[in-house]
């Protein structure tokens, strides 16, 4: 079984800046029948502070695992999650913003209300956690939704929320799982180049998860491509383009090249 | 045009031809064994001018309500834990499975042993009638609770306590309400049927009137007792609806 860290990868700008954040040999396992399954294996990997890092894989790569791992809210078998120098494994907070795949935005709670959740369980009062959603309602282009329930809002409205939402406690490191993985394709394409002008506002470091080879080469500055059962780090991309990318980026003959090549590396470990 | 005649004319027709086909049964049966509208519409009249009808529907409804309450009380916790801890369930589940298919009925000679004919025994049953039926909706309301927006709260350091109020709390909601409407249903049936065997109340005016072969008015107070059934199963709604605009009712009505 061949581990590779993303140490031993050549990354310049990398090796420069301290890591924000490091999963160091992280080891999780599913039940099931009886049976152990490594999800994870002595996995690790290191993220620069600032840098938009973006996990690509096929379904069941554990890369989704692995995000929900380095944000607390499910338990790892071994390893640690070192958040700024910090030893946060298992436990939630310390500057992490999740967004969700199926948004998970709660139906009983309007739009202010789903954005101001993350201040409200953090003690912050209600005049002050309201001036913050607001602006975050603002900041994902929902003025006029605010008091809208998330049944009244369609798809890509409802991940502005849940976008809004993780943003709004202000977090160091933004974590998206799939955020855009239950959207069509338009939808998808318009809130990524939000998502990029939002970061090139506020620029924080992000971990996004996808499937998408296109997705995940318009978005990042660096591409892990994993593999499945266990979980492991095929290759990783240093992705060329410059900053600020327009739509346009998606067909120029170099990302399409990139794009075919990422094929390629997917497509050696796929078994369908 | 069409969702105006479904939603009124269709449910008016078939409310016109259920008074039809009573209203010849009841000319053929003639109005000692079965009134027929017209004349039950007549009784009805008399029944509310006497007011023995409404005033011990009122002090019959009362007792209902400290049964009812009860049960929620009871019914709405323990079908919440049992539904959120697997160690409450298996201790509680042989209960709930045991009572809530035993009819009320044969159980109320019981309990006259235990607690005679008094205010205990219908609030008794009352709450036996109904508790099980809130205790099992709340329990599937708990059980149906998405491990995804518990992990969401967790994800932004909710504590347990504020993940019971800030997320449980809202999402069983609309199982506790549809407990309380299936509940109040149930309550005031065994509340009639807890009065009939023991000749008081709402249930003894039934009785009575059964006795001396009145239909007309025996007809007249079941017609009572079923718009009060519905009143309160469409306050409960109406309430819920109110409080919760993000609920649509149809999911969870059992």
């Amino acid at each position: 079984m061949s581990t590779a860290s993303a140490e031993s990868m050549p990354a310049p700008h990398r090796l420069e800046a301290a890591a924000k954040l490091e999963a160091r040999r992280i080891t999780k396992f599913y039940q099931r029948d009886g049976s152990k399954l490594p999800v994870l294996e002595d996995f690790s990997l290191s993220v620069a502070e600032l840098e938009f890092l973006v996990l690509l894989g096929p379904s069941g790569c554990g890369k989704s695992t692995l995000l929900r791992i380095i944000d607390g809210i499910e338990p790892c078998d071994a390893g640690q999650i070192i958040l700024d120098g910090k030893d946060v494994t298992g436990t939630t907070g310390a500057g992490r913003g999740m967004v969700f795949q199926g948004f998970e935005l709660f139906p009983w709670r309007t739009v202010m209300g789903n954005v101001a959740f993350g201040l409200e369980v953090a003690g912050i009062g209600s005049k002050e956690r309201l001036e913050v959603a607001r602006e975050y309602v603002n900041l994902v282009g929902l003025n006029g939704f605010a008091n809208s329930y998330p049944h009244e809002l369609s798809g890509g409205m409802q991940q502005r929320v849940g976008i809004a939402r993780a943003l709004a406690i202000n977090p160091t490191i933004l974590l998206m799982d799939e955020p855009y993985g239950a959207l069509d394709v338009q939808t998808r394409e318009l809130l990524q180049d939000e998502l990029l002008n939002i970061w090139e506002k506020q620029r924080k470091t992000v971990i996004f998860v996808t499937h998408s080879i296109e997705e995940a080469l318009y978005l990042a500055d660096r591409i892990v491509v994993m593999s499945p059962r266990p979980g492991r780090i095929e290759r990783v991309i240093e992705v060329p383009f410059a900053r600020p990318r327009r739509d346009e980026l998606k067909s120029t003959p170099q990302f399409l090249d990139l794009r075919r090549d990422i094929w390629q590396t997917l497509k050696k470990g796929a078994h369908v | 045009m069409k969702a105006t005649l479904q939603r009124l004319a269709l449910p008016a027709l078939g409310f016109a031809s259920l008074l039809l086909v009573w209203e010849i049964a009841g000319r053929i049966a003639g109005p000692a064994l079965f009134a027929p509208p017209s004349s039950v519409a007549v009784d009805y009249v008399g029944l509310l001018r006497q007011g023995d009808m409404l005033r011990e529907l009122s002090s019959s409804l009362r007792q209902m309500a400290v049964g009812f309450i009860a049960a929620c009380v009871v019914g709405m916790p323990l079908g919440a834990v049992m539904g959120r801890s697997a160690v409450a369930d298996a201790i509680f589940r042989p209960w709930v499975s045991m009572f809530v298919v035993t009819s009320t009925a044969a159980l109320i000679p019981l309990f006259i042993l235990f607690l005679g004919t008094g205010l205990m025994l219908r609030v008794t049953i009352v709450f036996l009638a109904s508790v099980w039926y809130i205790t099992l909706t709340t329990y599937n309301g708990a059980r149906g609770i998405s491990p995804q927006q518990i992990a969401v709260a967790r994800s932004f350091s909710a504590s347990p306590l504020q993940i019971f109020w800030k997320v449980t709390l809202p999402a069983l909601y609309p199982y506790l309400l549809t407990g309380a409407r299936i509940g109040i249903v149930h309550a005031i049936r065994a509340m009639v049927l807890a009065e009939m065997f023991v000749i008081i109340g709402y249930g003894a005016l039934m009785h009575r009137s059964g006795l001396s072969l009145d239909t007309g008015q025996l007809l007249g107070l079941l017609i009572t007792l079923m718009l009060v059934s519905l009143f309160f199963n469409w306050l409960l709604g109406a309430t819920g609806r109110w409080l919760a605009p993000w609920y649509d009712q149809q999911r969870v009505t059992a």
